[in-house]
């Protein structure tokens, strides 16, 4: 496996920078792609690092809660912290209760985390009270209505003095709030306050930086979303500067700097500047796929940012999330959820409700089937995911249409296992999305073996191969006809079906952890080497 | 004898009083109303419903041709607190987790109930300018009476109102242009204008859409204009409908509700000019008027923009051209791009959409929106546009792309429903659900100027404006009068 082996260099040690993960945990209750992504490489990384001939060590770190960048910190904390994370929410029910406990009992480390993540939600749930509502959702119906009955010439100005009364008074609410959260107990504080309490909390005896030992040109890997620190470029300089360490950065997408439209300005406005600051001081740069690559390139030209080489793509494992687990016993098992729709009967969409994921394209095609083919032969489809935003206006147009008298259907925030159950139901699955870093769901399905019906756009056809079929994403013609084909035509999906089940080929975590590693060392090795490194092997541009 | 046709505008002067810009219906009413006073001014009576089912009162043609002047040339001035207060929240976006970073010191909430004060006692100036325009509209409606009666030597009508149960004859005709769609008991007042002042009864159907394409309307309009509908076709004696597509529509839904008409559905088509000005002063007239320097200041330089005209919402499609200008500005540099110009209200269903464009900073500015432009703005836009786009994805006429051919500007339109029907050979058309085919088309369009200055000058020398007076003939010729 060692192919870059270079005995001459002292041995070299791979910090892998895992902050994120930890501020990702206090704000969130649930893994999204990166996470889980960044976990199976941790998982794997080690052992792989063990069997190269110059035996890099792997180590990871995170800001310590004196604000020093780097204190260590092990895999089992990492993996306590994301069995909480993936465990959390069959535990719902009890939280209460799971609260208090902890309140009493010693805390461990576990027992920590979830609180820190009931914290969140409680704060969460606080937030958007919905005791008040009625009363107050009747009072704006009744003022509108009153409104609506007069002339445009009064009402308009009225309106305006009306809207901006309710900000002071919602404004005048927060500030009330802020007062009183800040006296209120530590265990019921904002999780903004409370960052370095429960921090020093989960690791009782890290090691900060003073304490642990850099050689010079030892690797600071990035694997995980990292921007979300807005003073990461400053971090990483002083990593850089004082202890002498090579970044390396893996890249999953440039969607906030591309395609702002579907990102919150602040995370554009993060984003960016993670990028601006960031990308120039790493010696490597990896994306998880050719379209990514080539996203990084375009925009470092755009943004006139110098870069030390051209991004590599690596390859990505296709066992991920459910189909991380051996997939045929996994399915077999797992037929006790009930409550989804009948096996055989519908066609499945995993995703996030976004507007990127382009729900309103499906929304168009089923119309058209509908219309064409008569309502008993189209099959159901199913949205299974979480409501995620700027798709309101969708949500109000399927509404009006009772969701297609019944032929949408979607089913809210699922669990693994009725995931798993849908998935092993569906006749096949479908991803319109307009734009993707890769296209998990795309590996999910094809990984279950159920064939995959996929947008042509961006990096999608890199994660889908030429086992997925493909459509244009903004032509809902195109779309329908692919569809429409395999609906209208068992005999071809059955057999695509069988392709996928036996032909799709199993990508392992640890080619994602070597292609890492290997980056890793060329980094590591001294200029003049790490020039004919790069040279030898043809990077992707 | 010559038998009255009697319309109801009750929702006209309602839409009036409470909005500041007429949008499609309303135009389409105010049109055919003119044409058909012109054409039979002893024939054509215009009531207002002014309490229950069966009270309606007439209302003089001049009162609404002030009122409708007064609203669609309301000066942009005036029209700026309105935009601004829709305009003003809009940074608020619930969608995302994270608050918005507003300040909630307690001097800065001070500070904002302070602006509140002040705006609150603005109010007493914006209802007294209200009333005067009120009077103002009363005035031209008297001397607008006073000079046709001087004219005409009739003596002058007094603007009182009669009664529809004391005036309306036996085979009188009543009609409905317009979307009464509110009133539950509509269906009331159809039987008892046939079965007890048996009069004919008669209606407009601009489309189906509320029907036929829910996911596109308001769920107040979906649930009022399906009972209203749902009840009413089945006592119409006369349906008039906007386009040929229209009609097939129509068609289809009475077969399935089990309707059968007495008279076939009837196409009537749709003029092309607009407004209370473009007919007053010669069309001629206009480009001198808007060369002038007198136009906004706000609107951009002519020549540098590509325009479409329409109310913000989901059914016309702009997230299509928000597409293709995104695209547009990735395969060539950013001097290239032509300003892309939304005119018109903002409606429903788009504040995804709002927030999308927001997010993109409007595509660094290539995007504008001009919301409610008044009568004088649209020419001035007209005027000074590249080509028009109007990629909607279901319409039942399609008065924009009539409008933009009007004033000799080409338009690149969708070829969904009846858009073909009102754009006619001289337009070009792409499939609304396609990007690629949208970009292709206008891409064609802004590579080759050539071949769109002579697009145009065929526009000019070939097309003719079509008058309201032929829809109004196909109305009076419908009901035999």
């Amino acid at each position: 496996m060692a192919r870059t082996s270079s005995t001459l260099v002292p041995t070299c040690t791979i910090w892998i920078d895992v902050d994120d993960l930890f501020q990702y945990a206090q704000a969130n209750p649930r893994p999204s792609g990166i996470q889980r992504l960044v976990y199976e490489i941790l998982n794997v990384i080690e052992a792989r690092a063990a069997l190269r001939a110059d035996a890099p060590r792997i180590r990871f770190v995170r800001r310590s809660a004196d604000g020093s960048p780097l204190s260590e910190v092990t895999l089992d904390d990492i993996a306590a912290l994301f069995q909480k994370l993936s465990g959390t929410r069959k535990t719902t029910a009890a939280r209460s209760s799971v609260t208090c406990d902890v309140n009493r009992t010693a805390p461990t480390a576990s027992g920590r985390v979830r609180r820190a993540i009931n914290t969140a939600r409680q704060f969460v749930t606080s937030r958007t009270d919905a005791c008040d509502r009625p009363l107050i959702q009747r009072l704006r119906h009744s003022t509108i209505r009153r409104l609506e009955n007069m002339p445009s010439d009064i009402s308009g100005p009225l309106l305006a003095v009306c809207v901006s009364q309710i900000r002071v008074l919602r404004q005048l609410r927060r500030h009330w709030r802020e007062q009183r959260a800040d006296s209120v107990p530590e265990n019921l504080q904002p999780l903004s306050a409370t960052d370095s309490v429960s921090s020093t909390d989960i690791h009782p005896q890290q090691q900060t930086s003073a304490d642990i030992n850099f050689s010079p040109r030892d690797i600071f890997l990035i694997l995980g979303a990292a921007w979300a620190d807005p003073h990461f470029g400053e971090r990483l300089q002083v990593i850089r500067k004082r202890h002498g360490l090579r970044p390396v950065v893996l890249l999953y997408d440039l969607i906030p700097a591309r395609r702002p439209e579907w990102c919150a300005h602040s995370l554009v406005r993060d984003f960016r500047h993670w990028l601006d600051t960031t990308l120039p001081q790493c010696s490597h740069m990896l994306a998880i796929s050719t379209a990514t690559a080539r996203d990084v390139a375009r925009y470092a030209s755009e943004a006139g940012l110098h870069l030390a080489g051209s991004v590599r793509t690596i390859p990505l494992g296709t066992g991920f999330g459910l189909a991380a687990e051996n997939t045929s016993s996994g399915m077999v098992e797992s037929g006790l959820t009930v409550g989804l729709p009948r096996a055989g009967t519908y066609v499945l969409f995993v995703s996030t409700l976004e507007a990127r994921k382009n729900h309103a394209l499906l929304f168009r095609v089923w119309r058209r089937l509908i219309q064409e083919l008569g309502r008993e032969n189209v099959p159901t489809l199913v949205f299974a995911g979480r409501v995620g935003w700027l798709v309101a206006d969708l949500m109000q147009q399927l509404d009006n249409t009772e969701w297609l008298d019944g032929k949408i259907r979607l089913l809210r925030d699922p669990g693994d296992t009725e995931l798993r159950q849908l998935y092993r139901g569906c006749m096949f699955t479908v991803f319109p999305s307009l734009f993707e870093g890769w296209g998990l769901p795309v590996t999910e399905s094809l990984m279950l073996g159920r064939p995959c019906i996929a947008s042509n756009s961006t990096s999608i056809p890199e994660a889908g191969g030429k086992f997925a079929r493909y459509f244009d994403p903004e032509n809902t013609r195109d779309a329908t006809a692919v569809i429409r084909e395999i609906i209208t035509s068992p005999e071809t999906l059955a057999e695509w079906r069988k392709q996928v089940e036996t032909n799709f080929p199993r990508v392992p975590w640890e080619d994602t952890a070597d292609a890492i590693l290997d980056a890793c060392a060329r980094a590591h090795a001294p200029e003049g080497s790490q020039k004919n490194a790069t040279n030898a092997e043809e990077p992707v541009t | 004898m010559s038998r009255t046709i009697w319309i109801d505008i009750s929702d006209l002067l309602h839409y009036l009083a409470h909005h500041n810009r007429p949008s499609g219906i309303q135009r389409v009413v105010f049109e055919l109303g003119r044409a058909l006073v012109t054409i039979a001014p002893s024939q054509v009576r215009f009531v207002q419903r002014t309490g229950g089912p069966y009270n309606f009162e007439t209302v003089d043609w001049s009162y609404l041709y002030a009122l409708f002047a007064t609203v669609t040339g309301v000066s942009p001035g005036q029209r700026q607190t309105m935009s601004d207060s829709a305009t003003a929240p809009k940074k608020q976006i619930d969608a995302f987790i994270e608050p918005p970073e507003t300040n909630t010191t307690l001097p800065a909430l001070l500070r904002a109930q302070l602006h509140v004060l002040h705006q609150l006692v603005r109010m007493p100036g914006h209802i007294i300018r209200y009333r005067l325009q009120k009077a103002e509209i009363e005035r031209s409606a008297r001397i607008r009476r006073e000079t046709r009666a001087s004219e005409t030597g009739l003596p002058v009508m007094p603007d009182r109102r009669i009664r529809l149960a004391n005036a309306a004859r036996p085979g009188d005709v009543f009609f409905v242009p317009g979307s009464p769609w509110h009133h539950a008991d509509y269906v009331r007042t159809v039987r008892w204008l046939r079965d007890d002042l048996r009069m004919v009864f008669g209606l407009l159907i601009h489309d189906l859409i509320p029907i036929r394409h829910p996911e596109w309307c308001d769920r107040g309009v979906i649930m009022t204009f399906t009972q209203w509908h749902r009840s009413i076709l089945p006592l119409a004696d006369h349906v008039f409908v906007t386009s040929q597509s229209v009609a097939s529509d129509v068609e289809a839904y009475a077969k399935e509700e089990g309707i059968i008409f007495d008279n076939p559905v009837t196409p009537v088509g749709m003029g092309s000019t607009f407004g209370v000005r473009t007919s007053d002063e010669t069309t001629k007239k206009m480009p001198l008027l808007l060369s002038d320097e007198n136009s906004p200041t706000a609107l951009p330089a002519s020549g540098d923009y590509v325009l479409f005209v329409s109310t913000l919402e989901a059914r016309k499609n702009h997230s299509l051209l928000f597409r293709v200008w995104r695209r547009l500005l990735e395969e060539r540099p950013a001097d290239q791009v032509p300003v892309l110009i939304f005119a018109g209200r903002v409606g429903w269903l788009v504040s995804d959409l709002m927030q999308q464009l927001e997010n993109a900073d409007w595509l660094g500015g290539k995007i504008r929106l001009i919301s409610n432009p008044t009568d004088d703005e649209l020419a001035a836009l007209y005027h000074g546009c590249l080509f028009t786009l109007f990629p909607s994805l279901f319409e039942g006429w399609g008065l924009p792309v009539t409008e933009s051919l009007a004033f000799g500007r080409p338009c690149i339109a969708s070829n969904a429903t009846s858009i073909p029907e009102a754009g006619g050979p001289l337009t070009k058309y792409f499939d609304p659900e396609n990007v690629d085919e949208a970009t292709r088309v206008i891409c064609a369009t802004l590579d080759d100027p050539e071949e769109l200055a002579a697009w145009q000058r065929k526009i000019v020398a070939e097309h003719k404006p079509g008058s309201w007076e032929q829809p109004a003939r196909r109305i009076m010729t419908g009901y035999g009068l």
